[in-house]
């Protein structure tokens, strides 16, 4: 019986200086991986942050670049069709100021006598107007300035006067 | 003989009105096109 208490009471000293080596070797364990890691940490960050430094310093350049080429299309954009705007009206003027040089072509018959020139501005003047009327019809980039009430009332008024004179002289002379 | 001397007045009459729109006309394209009045022959037809 002491004998088997003896054995025992062995075997539990045995069992514990066994776990005691276990916890040793897996403190060791941890101790050897965590150095490693803090040996390692240093060459990491001397590593990685050049080059995520690298990184950023591209992202960040290349966004610079889009935007400011952005911005420059844009500008260049908005300037052409400012530019090509500009030459459409010029194009309209041009049209309607022809327009109204024909009225002055048939208004400035001078060679001819009294009769014979109310006669001529009765044939011409007409016409003339409604080609002016035409011209004015076509201009689209003129709206702003046929926009404005006072603008477009001294202009039509003008139409106006000739083909009433017209009229008045076509009667006065037929 | 009146008529004749009407048909000239009305003549007369159209033919100033016509001078005045002409020159507005002209000097209002140049102000929309931003042009100064001096360079007046960039709008000319």
């Amino acid at each position: 019986m002491i004998l088997h208490a003896a054995s025992i009471a062995t075997f539990f000293v045995a069992q514990t200086q066994q776990a005691q080596c276990a916890v040793q070797c897996v403190q060791a364990a941890l101790g050897t991986w965590w150095d490693r890691l803090l040996q390692f940490l240093p060459q990491l960050i001397v590593s990685v942050i050049p080059v995520a430094g690298g990184v950023w310093i591209a992202d960040r350049s290349f966004r610079k670049t889009k935007k400011l080429t952005e911005e420059s299309f844009r500008a260049t954009s908005e300037k052409d069709h400012e530019r090509w705007v500009l030459d459409q009206k010029k194009a309209e003027w041009s049209q309607l100021l022809k327009r109204v040089a024909e009225v002055h072509r048939v208004l400035r018959v001078v060679s001819t006598t009294g009769k014979e020139r109310a006669e001529l501005i009765v044939e011409s003047l007409k016409p003339a107007v409604h080609e002016l009327i035409i011209a004015q019809s076509n201009c689209v980039f003129l709206e702003t300035f046929f926009a404005d009430q006072e603008r477009s009332k001294k202009f039509f008024s003008f139409l106006y006067d000739a083909d009433r004179i017209s009229d008045k002289i076509s009667g006065l002379l037929f | 003989m009146g008529q004749l001397t009407e048909i000239q007045e009305l003549t007369k009459g159209i033919t100033k009105s016509y001078f005045e729109f002409q020159q507005w006309l002209r000097k209002e394209a140049a102000e929309d096109l931003g042009i100064d009045p001096s360079e007046k022959s960039a709008v000319q037809a």
